[in-house]
C-alpha cells in the first residue's frame, strides 16, 4: 500500500551511497521481511516509476523475501512455515514460540557502473576534482536525454 | 563496476529523524505513544475518554494524522486534549518528518504524555518509527476475529493491544479468546486490555498502564 514511499526512500538511500559522479546505479538488492507490509511486485512497479527519466533509469531491483522464523527457547527454530500460518506452541515441547525477524526492509547490495561515454563527454568528472556531484549528475541527465541510446545498456537483459 | 555489499535500512532517513525526535522527547521526559488501528476502531473516542479521566493528573497532548479534515483534532480539543492535526493529503501513514514538522505548530508541548493518533490503517504505520516509546494497536470487536493473523506486522510490533467496543459483545459472535490467542502468538510479551470507552470497562486498567509507563519514563530520563 505504501510501496511508492518505500521506493522513493530506497532511491534516495541508493543515491547517498558512495560512488563516483560518473557512475550510475545499475542494480540494487533489497531484503523484504514478511512483516514489512511490502508487496514485491508493487515495489518493483513503484521502483521503475521512481527512476524513470533519471540517469539511473533501467537499474534493476532484486527483491529477496524473508519469512519470519518461529523459535522455541528450548528446542530452537521450528522448521519451514508458510507465510500467514503460525504455531502458538512448540510442536516438540509445548512451550510458547518467539518470532524472530520478518521486519527487514534493508538494502543489502548495490552496484554502480561508470558511463564511459559520459566520462568522455564531460571531462573533469574525477570525484577528487568534482566539487558538486549533483551538478555533474544534472549534466549527465541532460547528456542522457540528448543521447537516449545510452540508456539501453542499463536496461535489464 | 563498483559493487558493494551493505546492510542499510531503506527507511534509514526516517529512522534518523525518529531518533532525533526520541531524544527530544527524552530531554523533556515525555511518554509518547503511537496509536494504530483500522479506520473506525475508536482511537479518537478512546483518547477523549482517556483525557477526561487523566486530566487532573497529567499534562497531555495529541498529534493526529488523517488523510483529510481537522475533525479528529477538533473533537479532542473539545474534550480538553490539546491537539494538532496533520492532514496527510492522501498518504496512508504518518512518518517521522511529518511529526517533526507538526511539532513546530504544537504550542502545548512539552507534555507528560503525547499521543500520536496515526492514520486509520493496519498496514503501513507498522513500518514507520515516529520517536514513540511504543505502539498501541486497537482492534474493535466489530472488525472480525482473524485480523491479527491478517495484519501480523503491527500486532507483532505493538507493546499494547486494546480490544475496543467490548460493550457490543452481546450483539456479536466475536470470539475474544481466539483473537487474544492470535495476538499472543505474534507477540509473547504484549499486554492485552479489553476496553469500552462507552461503559468505561477496562478504562481504569488502561489509565493505570499510562500512569505506570509515564512514571517509568520520568525515572529513566530524570525529568520531573
Amino acid at each position: 500500500m505504501h510501496e511508492l514511499s518505500i521506493a522513493m526512500a530506497l532511491y534516495e538511500a541508493c543515491k547517498k551511497e558512495p560512488h563516483r559522479p560518473e557512475e550510475f546505479l545499475v542494480e540494487v538488492r533489497v531484503l523484504i521481511g514478511e512483516f514489512a507490509g511490502v508487496q514485491p511486485d508493487l515495489l518493483e512497479f513503484a521502483w521503475k516509476a521512481c527512476i524513470r527519466e533519471t540517469p539511473d533509469e533501467g537499474a534493476t531491483l532484486e527483491i529477496q523475501y524473508e519469512v519470519a522464523r518461529q523459535v522455541c527457547d528450548q528446542c530452537g527454530p521450528v522448521g519451514e512455515r508458510q507465510p500467514g500460518s503460525w504455531l502458538r506452541l512448540c510442536p516438540h515441547c509445548g512451550c510458547p514460540l518467539r518470532i524472530e525477524g520478518g521486519h527487514e526492509l534493508d538494502i543489502i547490495a548495490l552496484c554502480f557502473e561508470a558511463s564511459e561515454v559520459l566520462a568522455r563527454t564531460i571531462p573533469d568528472l574525477d570525484a577528487s576534482t568534482c566539487a558538486n556531484g549533483e551538478a555533474v549528475r544534472a549534466c549527465a541527465r541532460i547528456d542522457l536525454r540528448n543521447h537516449p541510446g545510452k540508456r539501453n545498456r542499463h536496461e535489464p537483459s | 563496476m563498483n559493487r558493494a555489499e551493505i546492510r542499510k535500512r531503506i527507511l534509514a532517513e526516517n529512522d534518523e529523524c525518529a531518533d532525533r525526535l526520541r531524544s527530544q522527547f527524552e530531554d523533556v521526559g515525555s511518554l509518547v505513544l503511537d496509536l494504530v488501528s483500522s479506520p473506525g476502531a475508536g482511537k479518537t473516542t478512546l483518547l477523549e475518554e482517556t483525557a477526561s479521566r487523566l486530566a487532573a493528573e497529567l499534562d497531555m497532548g495529541a498529534i493526529v494524522g488523517d488523510i483529510a479534515t481537522e475533525m479528529d483534532a477538533e473533537r479532542l480539543r473539545h474534550a480538553n486534549l490539546p491537539a494538532h492535526q496533520i492532514i496527510t493529503g492522501g498518504a496512508c501513514h504518518l512518518d517521522a518528518r511529518m511529526i517533526e514538522e507538526g511539532m513546530k505548530h504544537c504550542a502545548f508541548l512539552p507534555v507528560d504524555l503525547l499521543f500520536v493518533e496515526n492514520v486509520g490503517n493496519l498496514v503501513c504505520p507498522a513500518s514507520y518509527a515516529l520517536g514513540e516509546d511504543f505502539k498501541v494497536v486497537l482492534l474493535s470487536v466489530t472488525e472480525g476475529e482473524d485480523k491479527p493473523f491478517k495484519y501480523p506486522a503491527i500486532f507483532s510490533k505493538a507493546k499494547v493491544a486494546l480490544i475496543t467496543k467490548v460493550d457490543l459483545m452481546p450483539q456479536l459472535s466475536f470470539d475474544l479468546e481466539r483473537v487474544e490467542e492470535q495476538i499472543r502468538t505474534l507477540s509473547q510479551d504484549v499486554r492485552i486490555i479489553r476496553v469500552s470507552a462507552w461503559t468505561g470497562e477496562g478504562m481504569e486498567e488502561w489509565c493505570q498502564l499510562l500512569r505506570q509507563e509515564r512514571m517509568k519514563k520520568k525515572l529513566a530520563t530524570g525529568v520531573h
